[in-house]
């Protein structure tokens, strides 16, 4: 008998066995071959040949050893936490193999279904996408830090006060726009104290924005500047993207040099990104200064509403707002914004108390007549950007945010529903691979990679989508505040990072989240019945799990529906709201001559010749201006007293238009009793005011205000200081929202308008665009230094106040559309399949009689109940959060019934067309064929 | 060709599972035994040689599907028995109805008839 141990030792070696474990198996295996051995010889062979066979049962494509070592040893078989030593390599490869034929095969399957793959994976490139580019605008109000120096130790300084006597005018006192009684604008003087006395900030710095006449050899246009003093891009931590910065030598008062920095956009736009534009001069308000440096790019300073056109050092400020010792009036605080660097290792609250208290001595160092309450002092981390445009966007935002990702949820629920449809016809393979030993995990995980597959498609093209198309979709970025001064703003919608991480994120869950119960559902199968092919036990419960989605993609269409006809009635509503006067036909533009030091008498000669200029225009029917414009976002307002009226302090105010003659024929608003202001309205005649009704109704309820009087101001007001002359029919003031209020006219001569733009109004024979040239061309021949801006027609500058409104309407229509596509798909794509799979039941039911619309019946009847259900859902969903849309919402109820009835009805219609396609196919079964197929 | 190779040995896999608990169903053997076994019943066309019979056996017996014994016989060397569990026991009957199922589809597929 051959020694068989030493092949069988030599076999065994690599198998890291315990010797006690060897030896046994040696022995067992030993036994083996000599059986085997023995057997050879017996049936005639040689001893050699005999041993040469007995040998061949060690040969193995795998190796003894290998295939030893992988029972043996414990860490195949027993799961070990992730990254723990146990998993060896060759447990790595495999699961990478085996992704990488999971990955394969899950090409091949959605290659083998090109209509089912190309349906979901535009389905989800619409969902991913329009997430993605959603994200996007929120990543950059919400997430994007400012582009500075270590944007989280910088803090804005606000404050509040019940009693503000101190402060004339707190910038929004008289006619607060938001519910806030917070004030982010302080007086020069109590900046300057506080910046030399604080103990909590490294450093506090102010800046104020203004808009400009800038000319650059020769020609004039009105940008954006924003006044810093000389320590703020310093404080900001911001270098100069080519020259220099400003520095507080610049700020100096009585600074001889008048130097300034340009913005990064603006010096692509006008010098084309020359650095040769350093130390030219340009003229700001006529006056020469001394470009020193380029801000970064991206650059917006603190507040990304607005980016700067141009950087001036604060000392100019008198030059820049055209207004003469602005900053040296303790009592204005309406001049600067103020924010600091905390100071290493001092708290908010810290800070906070010790402003608190600076900002009470600068007030006790000129203090105001009456009586006060000195101000609390408010911290805001401005790590964002200040935080304004945050406010005014998130509403906005939340319900887009909300909006896309119902649509996201409904792309889910289709796929999902497709994929149980396939998971049903896909019921055999399943059998026969659980029928051929692999576990059922293991195929969950080869239908989760197709999942993830098909997600990862759909979302490489969403965001693809989002990055092609995205910048098409209107923004809530811009506010109706802004509207009238439309600006560049510093949002950066650059894709970055956090962005990508987001739509891959998005992917894989929506991955997971329409793979799992079809993975779940496809694994779980009879083996037996179903190779029998016998009918399916489970029908039933598949048809229930069928029945949720469509429910769910019923309520989430239904929800949307809703939110979107609130929004299309809002924006009728806005639209059909009666302005009182007629914008058709007119062109409205800005001029600011103030600007160029136009002061006084010679300032309202100016408009006056203008305005004689601009109505001798070829296809100019009338000129007027106003200031503010009409419904344009812009506001004025004032205390008014009337004699033998108790005067109430706090409601005592009206609206104001400083107005040239003939504005009323010009916008068409009917005087209802009274005349017009006239020429001979000057500064030193007899003082006059035209009321609009609501200030009579106010006012002098129930007379005849025609020749009554009524005074400006609060403290020492005059109530015989101006006559009224005329009585206006009611108009909207400053937007199309807010309620009329009581309005007055002034002749703008009988008024300081020093440093104010003027709205000027033409009404045109035909179209009013194509007055624009002709206008420019006679403001420039009456002082080419004096720009006209903002040029646009009345009705688009009311549009424009409705900005947002449209937005959100827009992306809403848009949406809603997609989910009433998608529920339709659905509907259709899941009774499709049923009637598919019943064939042969309804060839029989109608071979045994069933008439067509027996048929018809059994497979409407199918979605009826999940349909009803998901209305039911849906209407109770929309009751309860449409309310946190009022806000929004104008002239509708956020729970009208009208509008909740009417979605349902449209979408109840929808869904009719959707099923019946399937049951007219159903009902027209030949009884035969379908037989015969069974 | 990767794959023809992977569903060959899953193949394999699948049903060598099944032939070995089948054999020690009804009494107890040793390897040798039922190596023998398979080739006579298949008529020689399955074989498991000894690097691929054992390995699966000390894999059954790992997942407790069959349990081995060394047993001494009088005037014999010691041999190593393998008897079903009751576990194994259950396995069988599950790996059956699924191979029955298999065929059935094979069948259904490719048409043929029984013999």
């Amino acid at each position: 008998m051959p020694d068989f141990k030493a092949d069988i030792s030599r076999r065994l070696a690599d198998s890291r066995l315990s010797p006690a474990r060897e030896a046994e198996i040696l022995e067992e295996v030993n036994a083996h071959l000599e059986d085997r051995y023995r057997e050879l010889q017996a049936s005639g062979l040689g001893a050699e040949e005999a041993r040469r066979g007995a040998l061949e049962e060690l040969q193995d494509e795998e190796g003894l050893a290998e295939r030893l070592r992988a029972i043996e040893r414990p860490a195949r078989v027993e799961p070990s936490p992730p990254g723990a030593p146990g998993i060896g390599k060759r447990t790595l490869t495999r699961l990478i193999d085996e992704t990488a034929a999971d990955l394969q095969y899950g090409v091949r399957q959605l290659r083998a279904t090109p209509a089912f793959t190309a349906v979901a994976v535009l389905t989800l490139a619409i969902g991913i996408g329009a997430n993605t580019a959603i994200f996007t605008q929120a990543n950059a109000v919400f997430l994007k830090t400012l582009p500075v120096g270590n944007p989280e130790e910088l803090r804005r300084l606000e404050w509040t006060s019940p009693t503000r006597t101190f402060a004339t005018p707190a910038r929004s006192d008289l006619f607060r726009t938001g519910a806030r009684d917070i004030f982010e604008y302080f007086s020069y003087p109590a900046y300057q104290f506080l910046r030399e006395h604080t103990s909590g900030f490294s450093d506090l710095a102010c800046f104020a924005g203004a808009t400009i006449n800038l000319s650059i050899g020769g020609s004039a246009e009105s940008v954006r500047a924003e006044l810093i003093s000389g320590n703020y891009l310093r404080t900001l931590g911001v270098a100069a993207f080519a020259g220099r910065t400003i520095t507080p030598d610049d700020d100096r008062p009585g600074s001889v040099a008048s130097v300034a920095m340009l913005g990064h956009g603006f010096w692509l736009r006008a010098f084309g990104g020359d650095t040769s534009a350093i130390g030219q001069t340009v003229a700001v308000n006529g006056e020469a200064f001394t470009v020193v440096g380029v801000a970064p790019k991206g650059f917006f300073g603190a507040d990304p509403r607005f980016s700067p056109d141009l950087l001036v050092p604060m000392a100019k400020h008198e030059v820049v707002t055209a207004t003469p010792k602005g900053l040296a009036n303790a009592r204005n605080w309406a001049t600067v914004q103020v924010i600091g660097r905390l100071r290493p290792g001092v708290s908010d609250e810290q800070a906070r108390l010790d402003t608190e208290a600076l900002l009470g001595q600068a007030i006790r160092a000129d203090p105001p007549p009456r009586e006060y309450v000195s101000p609390r002092v408010l911290l805001f981390g401005i790590e964002h950007g200040i935080d304004v445009l945050r406010r005014q966007t998130s509403l906005s935002l939340y319900v887009l945010m909300s909006v896309v990702g119902v649509v996201l949820l409904l792309a889910c629920t289709n796929i999902a529903s497709l994929l149980l449809a396939r998971a049903d016809a896909r019921g055999r393979e399943m059998a026969t691979r659980l029928a051929l030993g692999a576990r059922r995990g293991r195929l969950v995980r080869q239908l989760l990679t197709e999942s993830l597959l098909l997600s990862g498609l759909g979302g490489s093209l969403g965001v693809l989508l989002a990055y092609t198309l995205g910048g098409l979709l209107p923004t809530p970025l811009t506010s109706p505040m802004s509207a009238a001064r439309p600006a560049p703003t510093g949002l950066d919608l650059a894709p970055d990072l956090r962005v990508l991480a987001f739509a891959v994120g998005v992917a894989v869950a929506t991955g997971l989240v329409f793979g799992i119960a079809p993975a779940l559902r496809a694994t779980r199968v009879d083996v037996l019945s179903m190779m029998k092919q016998a009918p399916t036990s489970s029908g039933r419960g598949r048809r229930r799990k069928v029945g949720v989605l469509v429910t769910v993609q019923i309520a989430l269409s239904l929800l949307l529906l809703i939110g979107t006809t609130l929004f299309i009635r809002t924006l009728a509503n806005l639209r059909s709201e009666p302005l009182g006067f007629d914008p058709d036909g007119v062109l409205v533009f800005q001029v600011n001559p103030s600007l160029n030091g136009y002061r006084d008498e010679r300032l309202s000669n100016f408009f006056e010749e203008a305005l004689t200029r601009f109505e001798q225009l070829p296809g100019v029917v009338s000129a007027s201006l106003s200031g503010p414009g009409l419904v344009s976002g812009a506001f004025s307002g004032s205390w008014v007293c009337v004699p033998d009226r108790q005067p109430d302090r706090d409601r005592d105010t009206a609206w104001l238009h400083r107005v040239a003659p003939r504005l009323f024929e010009t916008m068409r608003i009917p005087l209802l009793l009274g005349r017009d202001i006239d020429w001979r309205d000057r500064e030193r005649g007899q003082k006059v005011v035209i009321v609009n009704q609501a200030f009579v109704n106010k006012y002098y309820p129930g007379v005849n205000a025609v020749g009554k009087t009524i005074g400006l101001g609060q403290a020492k007001c005059d109530a015989h200081e101006m006559t009224i002359v005329a009585v206006a029919a009611d108009t909207k003031y400053w937007t199309v929202r807010n309620p009329i209020s009581p309005t007055m006219y002034l002749p703008y001569r009988q008024l300081d308008i020093n440093g104010r733009a003027m709205t000027v109004a033409l009404r045109a024979k035909g179209d009013p665009t194509a007055l624009a040239p002709a206008a420019r061309q006679a403001m420039r021949d009456l002082d080419p230094n004096v720009p006209i801006f903002q040029v646009s027609t009345q009705v688009s500058q009311i549009d424009r106040g409705l900005q947002q409104e449209r937005m959100l309407t827009s992306l809403l229509v848009l949406f809603g559309l997609v989910a009433l596509l998608l529920a339709a798909i659905g509907i259709y794509g899941t009774l499709s399949y049923s009637v598919a799979r019943r064939t042969p039941e309804i060839g029989l039911r109608m071979a045994i009689g069933a008439q067509r619309v027996d048929v018809v019946r059994l497979v409407v009847g199918e979605s009826l109940a999940p349909v009803t259900f998901g209305m039911l859902v849906g209407l109770g969903g929309a009751f309860g959060l449409t309310r946190l849309v009022q806000g929004l919402l104008f002239g509708v109820a956020a729970n009208d019934p009208l509008t909740m009835a009417g979605a349902a009805f449209v979408l109840l219609a929808v869904a009719a067309v959707a099923a019946s396609l399937p049951a007219r196919r159903a009902s027209r079964i030949d009884p035969m064929t379908a037989l015969r197929s069974e | 060709m990767r794959h023809i190779r992977r569903l060959d040995r899953e193949l394999k896999k699948g049903s060598a599972e099944l032939l070995v608990l089948s054999l020690v169903e009804p009494q107890p053997r040793h390897g040798y035994e039922i190596g023998k076994l398979i080739e006579r019943r298949s008529q020689g066309a399955l074989r498991f040689n000894a690097a691929s019979l054992y390995p699966l056996l000390y894999r059954l017996e790992k997942r407790g599907w069959l349990h081995g014994r060394w047993v001494e016989k009088a005037g014999q060397r010691r041999r190593r028995y393998y008897r079903l569990t009751p576990e194994g026991r259950r396995v069988l009957g599950r790996q059956r109805r699924g191979w029955a199922a298999f065929v059935e589809a094979v069948r259904l597929i490719t048409g043929l008839e029984h013999a």
